[in-house]
């Protein structure tokens, strides 16, 4: 905040001065602005006081030969009017220095043409042409001093062409008295201006000084606070990361010795039931169900630290949603009666099939029920299952998780679906749970393109509605593609268009589509795994879009060997039948023995890479069908992407038919 | 070899920690199965060849040869190649599943043991390599 304050105030500066000197550089707009170029202000008074000098000087000169009354006017109108109309000349001038240099060119020639006329009477001639010296030398230099004296004597010539080349050395004492006179004012209005001017010169130098000391202390804030940003930013991943690590490593610590008292509970359980000794097996019992309790919690964190990863899977199987209803049902039903409560079901008769992930689903409703039973005592939990059709949004399941418990206010309410937030310490304490399961299942089906909502009054219990798509499109892929773009450790999985990833189950029997239109470029990451290269889950899913049969052939075009060897086992898994590659070079031979149905390409490897391999392989027209998977490494470059992406709109077969034919 | 598994099924446990190796093993001694228990994956490896187990539960980070190795070398001697692996971890990621498969196990399953569903995924195995 304080280097962006400071950089205000020094653009402000830096404003300010350039409007001040402006005309050095906005001659051109002088007219417009009040501002002219600083000869043209630097030499106006310098021309009212000298011209007024010497219409004295020529004056009393003229008075003493009874000059010609049209001469005498010459010489007032000069003195009097000249100054002023040529600083007006100059200021509405489009060019003001322009028109200040030939206003001094005729400062010459009137000079030339006075000394002419007064037979170069050396008072007035000496006056005039001195201070004439003085004031373009002084702004311009000899290079203006030069034309100046040309001007003067183009003016003496023309004068003297007309009344004739007479010297007249002697004048009258009094014109000599003024000369001498002008010259010292002239000097003195002339030393005080250009003190003046050199003064305001200092000053702005020092202004610049200043101001570009402010530019750089605003950059060196800058780049600070640039630095500390990507700092932080570096922070931020390696404690994501480290953090990702953490649980999953502490997951599998906790995991093995709870794997002991689970099974040492139980199978005490078992020795001790033989033995009937009733108390220590229900001992027993509470043992093992506790470490099953606490496996639950670890089970909910490191999903929780999944899904904030962008790591979270979701199915998208048809299942029966009312046969799941009734397995939560029958699961739940020794929680809910834990307080005397009655569990009812009512499922409508067309909730029939969802596509979508029927172990979230699961969880979600064990959760709501097991909450609906802790909070409730001697009343009733209602489970309902329908399914609905929003205009335009197509089929949805609704289920509703009711119960008539004490019931939440507003402000409870709003906390509900947050992380590690139960709605108070001592509930926790008193009903057990992390308080993770609400925040995971609305996770959960919001990864599944729908939502969780609760309504709820103090004392009149609670009513939780789950809202899921029955056959879900792009809503839950734009969810998880937003959720990954949180994580700066890894981009986006699968990017419109590149949805080919998950297909709708094809109905049975259905001609295996050739790849050309079943399968635009995708795009795979393996930034999605922590230290595993690459999700096969994922990769055998992928698979089985290309070729939905199987046994097609595959080019694996890889670098690390051990990464090959992994690729190339689950293709052979699926019924691929595989090449390899370990250059962009190699792959290209290979593909020129054999056209592969699909290629699997890392982009970073020697020789030649994967994107310069995608752009010389998708240059050959009879290749151009042949669809590339991508494998990325989680160090990749946004640039590289991009680059990728274009190829994969410009060239895929899945770009626009223009350029597929 | 047959008759022999007809009478008594005999399971190599391959696991590192000794409370887990000692329950595992006594659970399934309990449930009727002659029960050969290695330390780490080399002794696994070796035990396999020379006791010729009928199945072979194989955890995953294991020291010396991790549970990946000695599943690739046994899938790859002879003597052992046929006998069917579970490979079982306390790792619970989607991808450790995978990654065990790939090395050459035929099941996986997670730790903490549940002792049904890893039962039932014994007997299929053994079913299927039965002759």
């Amino acid at each position: 905040m304080v280097a962006r304050g400071e950089m205000t105030q020094s653009l402000e500066r830096a404003a300010t001065i350039t409007l001040s000197d402006g005309v050095n550089t906005a001659t051109g707009r002088a007219a417009a602005s009040p501002s002219v170029h600083p000869l043209v202000a630097l030499d106006y008074p310098i021309r009212i006081a000298g011209h007024a000098i010497f219409m004295v000087c020529i004056g009393s000169l003229l008075l003493a030969r009874s000059a010609p009354m049209a001469v005498a006017v010459v010489a007032l109108l000069q003195g009097l009017a000249w100054p002023h109309a040529a600083f007006l000349l100059a200021r509405h001038s489009r060019n003001s220095k322009r028109t200040e240099l030939i206003n001094l060119g005729f400062d010459g020639f009137l000079a030339g043409a006075w000394s002419a006329y007064a037979h170069f009477n050396p008072w007035t001639s000496t006056l005039y042409f001195s201070a004439l010296l003085l004031a373009f030398l002084s702004v311009g230099g000899v290079r203006l001093a030069l034309p100046a004296i040309a001007a003067t004597g183009v003016g003496a010539l023309a004068v003297g062409s007309v009344v004739g080349f007479d010297f007249e050395a002697a004048g009258p004492p009094i014109t000599a008295a003024l000369c001498i006179t002008g010259i010292v004012i002239y000097a003195i209005v002339f030393g005080i201006k250009s003190h003046s001017q050199a003064k305001g010169l200092v000053a702005n130098r020092r202004l610049s000084q200043e101001q570009s000391r402010h530019i750089q202390e605003a950059n060196r804030l800058l780049a600070l606070a640039r630095d500390e940003s990507t700092a932080a930013q570096a922070r931020a991943e390696e404690a994501n990361q480290a953090k990702s690590l953490f649980l999953a490593n502490m997951s599998h610590e906790l995991r093995t010795p709870l794997n002991a008292i689970i099974g040492y509970a139980e199978m005490l359980q078992e020795e001790v039931s033989e033995l009937d000794a009733a108390q220590i097996e229900r001992d027993l019992l509470k043992i093992s169900g506790a470490g099953k309790h606490l496996l639950g919690l670890i089970n909910e964190v490191l999903d929780l630290s999944k899904i904030e990863a962008g790591k979270m899977d979701v199915a998208r199987e048809p299942f029966d949603l009312a046969q799941v209803v009734r397995e939560v049902a029958s699961t739940a039903e020794r929680v809910v009666a834990q307080h005397g409560n009655a569990l009812l079901i009512r499922v409508a008769d067309d909730v029939g099939t969802v596509i979508g992930d029927a172990t979230k689903v699961r969880q979600i409703l064990l959760n709501l029920l097991s909450n609906a039973g802790k909070f409730t005592k001697q009343g009733t939990v209602t489970l309902e299952a329908d399914r609905r059709e929003y205009e335009g949004r197509g089929a949805w399941v609704v289920l509703r998780v009711r119960d008539t418990g004490a019931g939440m206010a507003p402000e409870q309410q709003a906390r509900l679906f947050q992380a590690f937030t139960q709605v108070d310490a001592g509930l926790a304490r008193k009903h057990g749970g992390t308080g993770l399961g609400l925040a995971l299942s609305r996770r959960f089906a919001r990864l599944m393109g729908g939502d969780i909502d609760v309504e709820s009054e103090p004392g009149s219990g609670t009513t939780f509605t789950v809202k899921i798509p029955a056959q879900p499109s792009d809503v839950a892929l734009s969810y998880a593609v937003h959720d990954a773009a949180r994580d700066t450790r890894s981009f986006p999985i699968f990017r419109p268009p590149y949805t080919a990833e998950m297909p709708l189950p094809e109905p049975a029997g259905a001609e295996p589509a050739p790849p050309a239109d079943a399968a635009p470029g995708g795009i795979l990451s393996t930034a999605e795994f922590l230290g595993k290269p690459v999700d096969r889950e994922r990769l055998t899913r992928l698979l089985r879009t290309f070729r939905p049969g199987g046994a097609g052939h595959a080019l694996v075009v890889e670098d690390d060997a051990a990464m090959r060897d992994i690729l190339c086992r689950v293709l052979e898994r699926e019924g691929w039948r595989v090449d390899e590659a370990a250059s962009g070079r190699a792959a290209l031979a290979c593909i020129r023995a054999r056209v592969p149905d699909l290629v699997l390409l890392d982009l970073m490897m020697p020789e030649m890479d994967g994107v310069d391999f995608l752009a010389s392989f998708r240059l050959v027209q009879a290749w151009q069908a042949v669809p590339v998977v991508v494998i990325t490494a989680k160090t990749l470059a946004e640039a590289n992407l991009i680059s990728v992406e274009r190829y994969a709109a410009e060239l895929s077969p899945a770009a626009p038919p223009a350029v597929r034919a | 070899m047959s008759g022999e598994r007809a009478t008594v099924t005999k399971i190599l446990l391959v696991e590192d920690n000794e409370l887990n190796r000692d329950m595992l093993s006594r659970r399934l001694q309990r449930r009727g199965y002659a029960v050969v228990s290695a330390v780490d994956g080399e002794q696994g490896v070796s035990l396999a060849e020379r006791e010729a187990p009928d199945l072979i539960l194989l955890d995953m980070s294991l020291p010396v040869l991790d549970g990946w190795q000695a599943a690739t070398r046994l899938k790859s001697l002879p003597a052992t190649r046929l006998i069917p692996v579970i490979a079982l971890t306390a790792h619970a990621m989607a991808s450790d599943r995978e990654q065990a498969l790939a090395a050459g196990c035929d099941d996986f399953d997670t730790k903490p043991v549940e002792l049904p569903r890893l039962l039932g995924k014994i007997e299929a195995l053994l079913e299927r390599h039965v002759p």
